[in-house]
């Protein structure tokens, strides 16, 4: 786009310019294009105010934090709703690329770089305010899997806070603000960040290379449409939840030294899809549906018994959810080996039904599993969206 | 803040009696108080703000009221002993086409003996005073202060 765009300036000036001119022209233009494309990133946003909130049915961003709170002992639904007040008020303005209210240092707003900060609350949110009766069908907290090897630093929380956005500046200081107005109402139990690819790397969407080098989010309900309201957004049960949905997310990590030592084929063979475009191995194109009976002519299945696409299609219509995904990467030891995973996501109106028997599946087999150890789990209710003049969970915090 | 806009425009409304108008009036936004748990802070908070003034007269911010304590117009000086808060004599000078910050270490609307806690999310009213302009009724939302949030006992409010 950048070249293009260059290019028919140039043209438009060298139409009232001399030869000369011209090409100083061309010089001139291609710079200002150049330049209003790389502070592009800077001036897209997402809505804030919706039926749904912002920060699920849009492409990914280029980096994100998942953080984790638990209240104060003693915590009211009061004192949730006045924290509410203060959020909601945060995330608007951080939306619009705002300083919120009070910020010590306002010049950190540079711009909304599609910031979205989305809400949810864990089960023991529902247990220490008296809040059993409004827990939405369908929401549970896992059983331990046989392949889990989970860490309490990475693990549960009563509130949870996903901040997304297309700049890491941006994020580290709306992170910030979200967590200074948190802190009079809780404590932070933990922060997970990640990453996907940089604004302008790959075409929008929520698909991404992760670091095993799988084209990672295919197959996802598309934006927009009906299978993503029939997967995702809860259309029944308490009205808080009406319009929002349940998130299952998993640290999942990546046992890179092993995994390299397989070649492409063999790597493909686990997976189920052609590295180089994330196509099943029975097709060319990465949304192709994968043919699961398909068999070379020495009788052996094209995808094989353990591959985890197989392992994870769905046995029943029902049984599917939307992923999607981050990386994360927090540094290497000494051995060399890079602590490097994904932050999985699933979005579904009920765990139980449509993520929990995928999940089982894949813990009976999967042979993914001998790379991949998931060692943080949570889930999270996510409240609908907030219209003008109301406040994040206001339903269900009466 | 929402809330607090709706509380502006209606009093200006009310002092007018028209709407729509926005060059014969002040302008406030911004405005938050500094949570404060009593105990801790001596019962004391500053509300902080932006006060333009878009009209073709002067104007003076002097003073208020409020039902949750006691206002003065405060600076904040370089003493020998540290910066310190203190009354301002005559008030905060607000010029025709001007624009003043109330802001922590500067100008701020000093509120005394409260009668309760304000809380990170509550709401504090303060009618502003002014020579040169009708008062403006200014709700702010409480942002947790900076210092004192160990103390802070969110347990001590009651469930309603």
């Amino acid at each position: 786009m950048i070249s293009r765009r260059g290019f028919l300036s140039a043209s438009a000036i060298a139409g009232v310019s001399t030869a000369a001119g011209a090409s100083l022209g061309a010089v001139g233009a291609s710079y200002a294009s150049s330049v209003s494309s790389q502070t592009a990133t800077a001036d897209r946003s997402e809505l804030f105010r919706g039926s749904h909130q912002a920060g699920i049915e849009i492409e990914t961003q280029a980096v994100t934090n998942f953080i984790a709170f638990d209240l104060k002992a003693g915590s009211t639904r009061s004192d949730m709703r006045r924290w509410m007040s203060l959020l909601t008020d945060d995330i608007s303005r951080l939306s619009k690329g705002q300083p919120v209210l009070a910020d010590p240092s306002p010049e950190l707003a540079v711009g909304a770089a599609r910031l979205t900060a989305t809400l949810g609350f864990g089960m023991q949110f529902f247990q220490k305010l008296g809040l059993l009766s409004q827990i939405p069908d369908g929401f549970i907290e896992l059983p331990s899997f046989k392949m889990d090897n989970l860490q309490d630093r990475f693990s549960a929380g009563d509130v949870l806070l996903h901040v997304s956005a297309d700049d890491p500046i941006v994020l580290a200081n709306a992170s910030r603000a979200l967590i200074r107005d948190s802190m009079p109402f809780s404590t932070v139990r933990w922060m997970q960040n990640g990453f996907t690819h940089s604004p302008g790397m790959i075409p929008g969407g929520v698909s991404h290379r992760n670091l095993m080098g799988q084209v990672d989010g295919t197959e996802n309900p598309k934006f927009g449409s009906q299978d993503f309201q029939d997967v995702v957004w809860i259309n029944s049960g308490p009205e808080w939840i009406r319009g929002g949905t349940l998130l299952v997310l998993r640290r999942i990590a990546m046992q890179l030294d092993t995994w390299d030592q397989l070649g492409t084929p063999e790597k493909e063979e686990v997976i189920g899809r052609k590295l180089s475009n994330g196509a099943p191995l029975t097709g060319v194109n990465e949304n192709d549906v994968p043919d699961l009976s398909a068999r070379y002519p020495n009788g052996l299945k094209v995808i094989p018994d353990f591959a985890h696409i197989r392992r994870a299609a769905p046995n029943k219509p029902g049984e599917r959810i939307f992923r999607r995904p981050f990386s994360y990467h927090e540094g290497v030891g000494p051995d060399g080996r890079p602590d490097v995973g994904l932050l999985w996501t699933a979005y579904q109106k009920n765990i139980e039904t449509q993520y929990l028997p995928i999940q089982k599946r894949l813990e009976q087999l999967d042979l993914l599993n001998e790379w991949t150890v998931p060692i943080g789990s949570a889930t999270f209710a996510i409240p609908k969206g907030v219209l003008e003049g109301e406040q994040l969970a206001e339903g269900l915090l009466l | 803040m929402l809330k607090y806009s709706a509380v502006v425009v209606t009093s200006l409304a009310l002092v007018f009696g028209i709407s729509g108008c926005a060059t014969n009036h002040l302008e406030i936004s911004e405005s938050w108080v500094r949570s404060s748990d009593a105990s801790v802070s001596g019962g004391m908070t500053g509300m902080f703000m932006e006060i333009s003034n878009p009209t073709s007269t002067d104007v003076t911010l002097i003073g208020g009221t409020s039902d949750s304590g006691m206002v003065e117009i405060h600076e904040t000086v370089m003493s020998d002993d540290g910066m310190q808060m203190q009354e301002i004599n005559g008030g905060i000078d607000i010029a025709s086409g001007e624009t003043v910050l109330l802001q922590p270490g500067g100008f701020h609307v000093m509120v005394m003996g409260l009668n309760e806690d304000v809380l990170a999310g509550d709401e504090l009213t303060v009618d502003l005073e002014f020579e040169g302009h009708p008062n403006i009724s200014v709700t702010a939302t409480a942002k947790p202060s900076e210092a004192g949030d160990e103390e802070y006992h969110s347990n001590t409010e009651s469930e309603d």
